[in-house]
């Protein structure tokens, strides 16, 4: 796969991981536009024997995020608290309470979240990307759900508990 | 919308809150990898929001 199918295929998930992580669309862009020029400058550091690439590519862009609030120094939107949501009913629609509730976990939690949720990475893949063993990632997702079950409880939908429309 | 404070959610139900959370599609100057003939470098000076991480990633 050449670097142009490479983008083509996963910038849009390299760049939705990175938006939920860090809930800061401008840094989605630039994180997803560097982690490709990497890829074409350096096509050579993905070793496929070790992950697959969007793996690889959600793992640069977790190191990228890292590095950039590091740099900026900007402490809270990655280091999630547990806590109750602001508004744990009334005004907050489910999205904003989702974002919200996953916002707060504890990063390692929530990066769990996101790739095996949103992005749909598979347990091993998840490893990969955090450099991790899958029983600690597999753990790490568990908890977060435990959470999320708690703090969105309020927010269920009246009639749904069953999932039945 | 109408809301029921009760037990944890389950599975289906902390499922079906999760997908709630959508995200925009990219813009579409992240498109610009595509341009044919465009230098990687080309693109790097045409980024603007790149600015910002060039120089802890130099």
């Amino acid at each position: 796969m050449t670097a142009q199918e490479a983008f083509d295929r996963y910038h849009r998930q390299v760049f939705g991981f990175v938006c939920r992580l860090t809930r800061d669309r401008q840094a989605a862009e630039d994180i997803t536009q560097e982690c490709f020029l990497a890829l074409v400058r350096s096509p050579g550091k993905f070793d496929a024997t070790r992950g697959t690439l969007r793996a690889y590519l959600c793992g640069m862009a977790r190191n990228l995020a890292l590095k950039r609030f590091r740099d900026l120094r900007v402490d809270e939107p990655m280091e999630g608290k547990f806590a109750e949501l602001e508004d744990s009913r009334g005004d907050l629609d489910a999205s904003a309470a989702v974002e919200q509730a996953v916002s707060r976990l504890p990063v390692l939690e929530r990066e769990a979240v996101i790739l095996f949720q949103y992005e749909g990475l598979s347990l091993a893949e998840i490893a990969a990307t955090v450099g991790a063993e899958v029983g600690a990632v597999k753990g790490r997702l568990h908890r977060a759900r435990e959470r999320l079950r708690m703090t969105l409880a309020p927010f269920r939908r009246v009639g749904e508990s069953n999932g039945v429309e | 919308m109408e809301w029921n404070e009760q037990e944890p959610l389950s599975d289906g139900e902390l499922d079906g809150l999760l997908s709630e959370w959508m995200i925009d599609a990219p813009p579409e100057r992240l498109q610009m990898l595509r341009l044919p003939g465009r230098s990687m470098q080309r693109v790097k000076r045409g980024w603007p929001l790149f600015a910002g991480l060039r120089s802890p990633l130099d």
